[in-house]
């Protein structure tokens, strides 16, 4: 009989405060969305920050080439073209260089058309296999492994029996 | 619970989304794009393509790349004879009557090419959303007849999506925005995409949307403004240099792209510069194109193109039998009526702005999953919840207002943060609720302010009084405020804290910018100040307490400094301050390596602190400073 006591005695206080648990369960619930939604508020904010720090230092490491640039705009002004073309060949060099140590990967153009990492500007009648990549108009390129520019170029197509 | 994502099958791109946290999240194709190409593409290696691979190869295998499928979708071979003239791929009857494509030898039924795009939004969505997606939401155009409807229907089963509605597209546009709120609505949708335009009049009544109308033209879309530009560009430098970049395939494309980003760039700016070096070449050598295109010019070039939409809008709301005047709402869909040009003459016919705020092409996916989630329950069980309108916090040492809750955030929240007192054997502390986006309250709104007394006599830094915000879910603020040595307590319990109107907030924000300045000066001058005198006021205790461990002369350099500091302090030289805050720093180092260097563990335990201590880290803020920072829990 004494566990029936303790049954008793155990089911009034839970009974008087099923109100009082619903309340604070949905408080609770309340509290847990508001938290998750300034959560969300919190990680689209820190996302926008890493996006802001990501292009500054890439930015960064872009400005002594449009420096490069620059200087070989004056040295057009005053000097031979052989001149020229050899500084132009340096910032080119160091701009693939910055892209090279970003992950920066130029697409391989010579073989088979993939439409996956090619873009077929124009299909062109050609002695060679039909399909394949005759010509690459503009470079392709990947950032690990996104596309981030197909390779433009110009495929290869039977030529036409008159 | 499977989600069920909402599918925006269009023309030329479909989007797809999906609720997330009960909010519309749309989801990225495997590429990362957030539309994917409708375009499907069968090789001569017996490979299918889908999405923007298959668009790639297009111009290799024209014959055997479907796209537009949607201008045959549950139609009659009889009705296509003038869309098929335009399709490069091969169209035929099938054997009742229906449209069939013919690709690399085999014959498909428009559901089936409109399957394989949505396989691949499904598996992309499956693979964003790490489970299996069974069901969706797709949309449709208004116009859509039965048949056509169907034949969605049918797309949606070959790709094995359990298609739990088909909706009409305006009618999802306006759901993206929670026009479905209101009620006996009048809406007018106006939808100029990458290749149609469409207008309809929707009407909305006991929660249910009814097509009044529709209009449109099925040729009129981005990709005429894209080469009402390129032309223009053409002319211009055949007009400079005498040669016809029209003839150039190459250059023709790199115009095509360059057009599209100037006429988005646009959109925002005033003017923009094409510059396309190298563009082509004569015999003087190579070729460049820089031309300055202003929004003006655009709008001209464009003129009739922006014409041609003011015939349907009229000839819907004519359809529809309303005035101008009786729309209620006008909603903007696709990415061309993001140029200002569109928004003006869509203001100039109806009257009104329209709705902004959701990406035009992503709209019509964003309300299929919300009707996705209406569909599913999962809307209703949304917890409506607010977020508060201004910061709130308190008033601290100086007129600084220290915010504990920013404004934005979604309620109910809880915050709290420990304060000490400003002055030795300080016996009470005021605490000024205040709310606003100012640094200093004054510019800022009183909402209360109590007083928590009894604090027992202690040297300032010492006690720690808690005051911690609490907002309930119906916006109603308790502040408590805890002496945490004595557990004395005082609370204060504000209501309709964020009852304020939105004109109110907006005034308030406005407020605060004005005086920003202002008030950003008086901050650091309050800053400034009360870190100079706690730093000389725990100087000074130091001294006391160690005095004997320093040379005499070394002593009184600090002395000195310490005086000269309080003597800067009386004036408002921020500069002069900081000097000589730096100079009291410099010799107070002196004194911790006195203490330090004499002293082992007992010392420490002393509680003896130089210059390097902790306390000295803390930076005071007010009336009461931060000695702690607790997180919410």
């Amino acid at each position: 009989m004494p566990d029936e006591q303790v049954e008793v005695s155990e089911q009034e206080p839970v009974e008087e405060s099923g109100d009082d648990k619903v309340a604070a369960l949905e408080d609770r619930l309340l509290r847990l969305a508001a938290d998750f939604e300034n959560y969300k508020k919190r990680a689209a904010r820190d996302r926008e920050a890493y996006v802001t720090l990501a292009n500054e230092r890439l930015i960064g490491e872009l400005l002594p080439i449009l420096d490069d640039l620059e200087r070989a705009l004056v040295a057009a002004a005053e000097h031979e073209e052989a001149q020229l073309e050899e500084g132009v060949r340096l910032v080119h060099r160091s701009l693939a260089g910055v892209l090279e140590r970003q992950g920066v990967k130029a697409i391989d153009a010579d073989g088979k058309f993939d439409p996956h990492v090619h873009e077929a500007l124009l299909s062109q009648p050609s002695e060679a296999e039909e399909g394949s990549v005759l010509d690459v108009v503009q470079k392709g390129y990947r950032l690990g492994d996104r596309v981030v520019r197909p390779a433009r170029v110009v495929v290869a197509a039977p030529i036409e029996q008159p | 619970m499977a989600k069920t994502i909402g599918i925006d099958l269009g023309t030329t791109n479909s989007c797809m989304a999906v609720l997330e946290g009960g909010e519309p999240t749309v989801i990225p194709n495997a590429e990362g794009g957030r539309t994917t190409p409708s375009v499907v593409a069968f090789t001569k290696d017996g490979q299918r393509l889908v999405g923007a691979p298959a668009r790639r190869q297009q111009v290799t295998n024209p014959q055997n790349t479907i796209s537009s499928i949607k201008r045959f979708m549950g139609r009659k071979f009889s009705e296509v004879t003038e869309e098929m003239t335009i399709v490069p791929y091969e169209v035929v009857q099938g054997p009742s009557g229906d449209v069939r494509v013919e690709a690399e030898g085999k014959e498909y039924a428009p559901p089936e090419i409109s399957a394989m795009t949505l396989q691949k939004l499904k598996a992309d969505a499956e693979a964003y959303l790490g489970e299996p997606v069974t069901d969706a939401v797709i949309t449709v155009p208004a116009y859509f007849n039965n048949a056509q409807r169907e034949a969605t229907k049918d797309a949606g089963k070959i790709a094995g999506l359990n298609v739990l509605r088909i909706i009409n597209e305006p009618t999802a546009a306006s759901l993206a925005y929670g026009l479905d709120k209101e009620s006996d609505q009048t809406i007018l949708v106006f939808d100029l995409g990458g290749g149609t335009f469409d207008v309809s009049v929707l009407e909305l009544g006991d929660g249910v949307f009814e097509v009044k109308s529709t209009a449109g033209d099925n040729h009129l879309g981005g990709d005429n403004f894209d080469k009402a530009v390129v032309d223009w560009m053409v002319a211009e430098f055949k007009r400079d240099q005498g040669i016809d970049l029209a003839a150039d395939k190459m250059a023709l494309q790199r115009l095509y792209e360059a057009a599209e980003k100037a006429k988005i760039e646009l959109s925002s700016t005033m003017t923009t510069q094409i510059n396309l070096p190298f563009i082509t070449a004569s015999q003087e050598g190579p070729k460049h194109l820089d031309l300055q295109l202003t929004r003006a010019k655009l709008e001209e070039i464009t003129a009739d193109l922006l014409a041609r939409t003011v015939g349907p809008t009229k000839q819907a709301l004519s359809d529809a039998e309303l005035d101008a005047s009786k729309i209620d709402h006008v909603v903007l869909v696709g990415g061309m009526t993001r140029m200002p040009a569109v928004q003006e003459k869509v203001r100039q016919i109806v009257g009104k702005d329209p709705h902004k705020g959701v990406n035009p092409d992503e709209v019509v996916a964003v309300g299929a999953a919300l009707q996705a989630g209406v569909l599913k329950g999962e809307v209703k069980d949304i917890l409506l919840l607010d977020v508060t309108p201004l910061s709130l916090g308190i008033e601290t040492k100086g007129g600084v207002m220290t915010k504990l809750i920013e404004r934005n955030t979604t309620i109910p929240t809880k915050k709290s943060e420990v304060f000490t007192t400003a002055e030795d054997n300080q016996p009470s502390v005021e605490v000024h609720v205040l709310q606003g986006e100012s640094e200093m309250a004054t510019y800022n709104k009183t909402l209360g302010k109590f007083q928590l007394v009894g604090i027992p006599p202690a040297p300032r830094g010492m006690p720690q009084v808690e005051v911690g915000f609490d907002i309930d879910a119906n916006g109603i603020i308790h502040v408590t405020a805890k002496d945490m040595g004595t557990g004395n307590q005082q609370q204060i319990r504000i209501e309709g804290g964020s009852g304020l109107s939105e004109t109110e907030v907006q005034d308030m924000v406005r407020n605060a910018e004005a005086h920003a300045e202002e008030a950003h000066r008086l901050r650091e001058t309050v800053d400034t100040k009360n870190q100079a005198e706690t730093l000389a006021y725990q100087t000074e205790r130091s001294l006391k307490e160690h005095r004997d461990r320093l040379d005499e002369s070394e002593a009184s350099t600090i002395e000195g400094r310490i005086m000269e500091l309080r003597q800067a302090l009386e004036g408002d030289d921020l500069g002069d301050i900081r000097a000589k805050t730096e100079a009291l720093e410099e010799a107070s180092h002196k004194l911790a390596e006195a203490v330090y260097a004499q002293a082992t563990a007992q010392a420490q335990a002393s509680g003896g602190g130089g210059g390097d201590s902790s306390e000295d880290e803390v930076v005071e803020e007010g009336e009461y400073e931060v000695v702690d920072e607790e997180a919410k829990t």
